[in-house]
Order: C-alpha cells, then sequence, then structure tokens
C-alpha cells in the first residue's frame, strides 16, 4: 500500500504555481458560478461585533454550497487570506497543516499568499460581490484545498485523484454554467436569470433514455454530449 | 493540452488574435483528432481523449497530448500500443501512485463521496 503525502501543484524540482489558479485579477469571469476555492476581496465576515471586511477563500465542497444547486446556503464557511512574507515552497507543503498557500495569486511572482485554515469565518452571500472576486482555482486548485482543508480537520490524508472524482462534475456544470452566461448575459442582472436558466436546461430531459443533461454529467463519457448539447441550445437562443 | 489558459481560450472565443505558435498547437491537435476518428474508428473522439486510458489509473489521452507524448496517443489510439505501455511511458510509477486505500461511491443524494475500501 502506498502511503500519500500532501501535494504540491508540480513536481518538487518544478512547481507550477499557475496551474493552482483557473482564473486570476481581470481574467475572472463573472459568469462563473461561485464555486470551491473562490477568493473575494470585502467580503463581510460575521463576527462578535458585527461584521468585519476580510479577503477570504470559500473552504466548502461544491455540493455543500447550495441549498438547491442554484441558491447559495444562508451562510457560507471561508478562511482568511493573508499576505506571507515569503514563497511557501513546494517542499513544504507536506506540512504547514494549518495554512493553505496562495502563490502568486495576483499573478506576480513576488506577491505571495495563505489561507489560515485554523481561523474559518463566516460570510454572508449577499456580500460576496462578483466584481470583488480575484481568483477562482483550477481543478486542480479546487482539488489541492479539499486534501488541506478536510486533513486539518480530520488528520486524514486522501490522494487529490480521489477529490477529484467526486468534484469533477460540479467542476463542469459550473465551466458550463459559465459559457452559457458569457454568451447570453449582458450584466448582473442577466447573469442571475441566464445562470437559473442554463440550471433549468441542464435539469430538463436530455435525448438519452429518461436521463436530464445534468444526469449525464454524473458520466465522464457523456460529459461531451451535454457540452454539444448546450453549445447547440444557446446558439439557437442567439438566433432568436 | 496546449499549454494556454482557460482565459486565453475564452478570448479566442471572443475573436481575439491567436499566436501563431498556438495556432500551430491547435492545428496539430484537430489533425491527431481527425486522423484518430477517421483512422481507428474511434466514435466520439472528445470523449475518448477524457476517458482514462486503464481502469483504477486517472491518465486520459488529454494527460499524455498535454505532457508532449503525442505519439504515444497515436500508437495508443492504433492498437499498436497497450494500455498498460503507454501508461508506463508515461509515468513508471503510475501503479504506485495511484495505489489507494479509498474508494468512491454515489450517495443517498446522487453525488459521489470518499470512503474506505473494505
Amino acid at each position: 500500500m502506498t502511503f500519500h503525502d500532501l501535494e504540491a501543484p508540480g513536481s518538487g524540482k518544478a512547481p507550477n504555481w499557475g496551474a493552482l489558479y483557473r482564473a486570476r485579477g481581470d481574467e475572472v469571469s463573472a459568469s462563473r458560478p461561485i464555486f470551491t476555492g473562490d477568493i473575494f476581496e470585502d467580503a463581510s465576515c460575521i463576527g462578535p461585533q458585527g461584521t468585519v471586511k476580510k479577503t477570504i477563500l470559500i473552504l466548502q465542497h461544491p455540493c455543500a454550497l447550495r441549498t438547491n444547486g442554484v441558491d447559495l446556503v444562508s451562510r457560507l464557511l471561508v478562511a482568511e487570506v493573508v499576505a506571507s512574507d515569503s514563497l511557501v515552497p513546494a517542499s513544504e507543503w507536506k506540512g504547514r497543516f494549518k495554512q493553505m498557500p496562495l502563490p502568486e495569486l495576483y499573478a506576480q511572482p513576488e506577491g505571495h499568499f495563505v489561507a489560515h485554515l485554523h481561523e474559518p469565518q463566516l460570510v454572508l452571500p449577499e456580500s460576496l460581490r462578483l466584481e470583488t472576486r480575484i481568483a477562482c482555482m483550477s481543478q486542480m486548485g479546487v482539488n489541492i484545498l479539499l486534501q488541506r482543508w478536510v486533513h486539518h480537520n480530520s488528520r486524514v490524508i486522501v490522494p487529490t485523484f480521489e477529490y477529484q472524482k467526486v468534484t469533477s462534475e460540479q467542476f463542469e456544470e459550473a465551466d458550463l454554467v459559465e459559457e452559457w452566461c458569457d454568451e447570453l448575459a449582458a450584466d448582473e442582472a442577466e447573469i442571475l436569470i441566464e445562470t437559473r436558466a442554463a440550471h433549468d436546461w441542464l435539469r430538463s430531459p436530455s435525448n438519452i433514455g429518461d436521463m436530464s443533461w445534468q444526469d449525464l454529467l454524473k458520466d465522464p463519457q457523456s460529459r461531451s454530449t451535454v457540452r454539444v448539447a448546450l453549445r447547440k441550445q444557446v446558439k439557437e437562443r442567439l438566433k432568436n | 493540452m496546449i499549454g494556454v489558459s482557460v482565459p486565453a481560450v475564452q478570448k479566442w472565443r471572443k475573436g481575439e488574435r491567436v499566436s501563431g505558435e498556438n495556432r500551430r498547437k491547435l492545428a496539430s491537435l484537430v489533425a491527431a483528432q481527425d486522423l484518430i476518428a477517421s483512422q481507428f474508428k474511434v466514435q466520439d473522439i472528445e470523449s475518448w481523449f477524457e476517458m482514462p486510458i486503464l481502469d483504477g489509473a486517472p491518465i486520459t489521452p488529454i494527460d499524455l497530448w498535454a505532457a508532449n507524448q503525442s505519439f504515444v496517443v497515436l500508437e495508443y489510439a492504433s492498437g499498436r500500443l497497450e494500455p498498460e505501455a503507454a501508461l508506463n511511458s508515461f509515468d513508471p510509477t503510475w501503479r504506485d501512485a495511484y495505489d489507494t486505500a479509498f474508494e468512491t461511491v454515489r450517495g443517498e443524494d446522487g453525488h459521489l463521496s470518499i470512503r474506505m475500501k473494505d
């Protein structure tokens, strides 16, 4: 039996910090549904004397973020993000159990941050404004974050390729909703409307048995079918 | 697969210019997909690229292509390279790397969960 350690992006000799992120700064699309690993500035964290504005990172698994697949739960569990004095080298990712390193968060070689896993916070979802989202994590970033968060809370190390299996269908769904809204929504108000429309379409019957398009996302073999169908649906909407 | 970010691809879709080098990489990938689909009778080429080469190891033709192992992808697609040999080319330690005490199971809410194997 192989024993696994906490993982870092890339290898020890060739870390790949950029691989943690799907988008940073002005690359972040407002169309993308809020997801595990998203980092927001100016989020209102609930404290003993009211709320305090902090930069935060969303900790919860995608399935735990929403009540019905669309609406966020009433309180989100997050970690505060703070500047780090220095880069956490790849060799130290096996330790530093209380942190999720966020190297080059602002896409600059000298700007390193960490999320404090040992000081979780609660935020109100309405304080997560799309214009203050500064980073979205890649699939790899989400997997590493969940590995570190679960280990911090339970001392159990689960390899990131196992987290890949339990987040990939949700990640794919977020990609598809983002693509739908990118094409069909002109502003934030329309993003809200089109996000619901995308989910309605995903839950509608597919052309395969009695399965919905969302059901088909559960099988990696069927995901390309869903992508093709969604793009066709978006083109139809653009024509009308 | 061709070493560019998701935001870069999104910008291309909106009409931004593709560099010569990236255009070459895209053309190479499209040509490979066409070859595999037509010569080796792969019906759903997108899906084929996303499927693990062997059960128990989450390595797909996408991973091989992204690691500049396009020749291995084509040899595997043609049947001239067995799945295990293809994985050995990519990572000789794959058996150990993906040896795990965990398994995934679909829960009562319809989503996958991780649990210890028996």
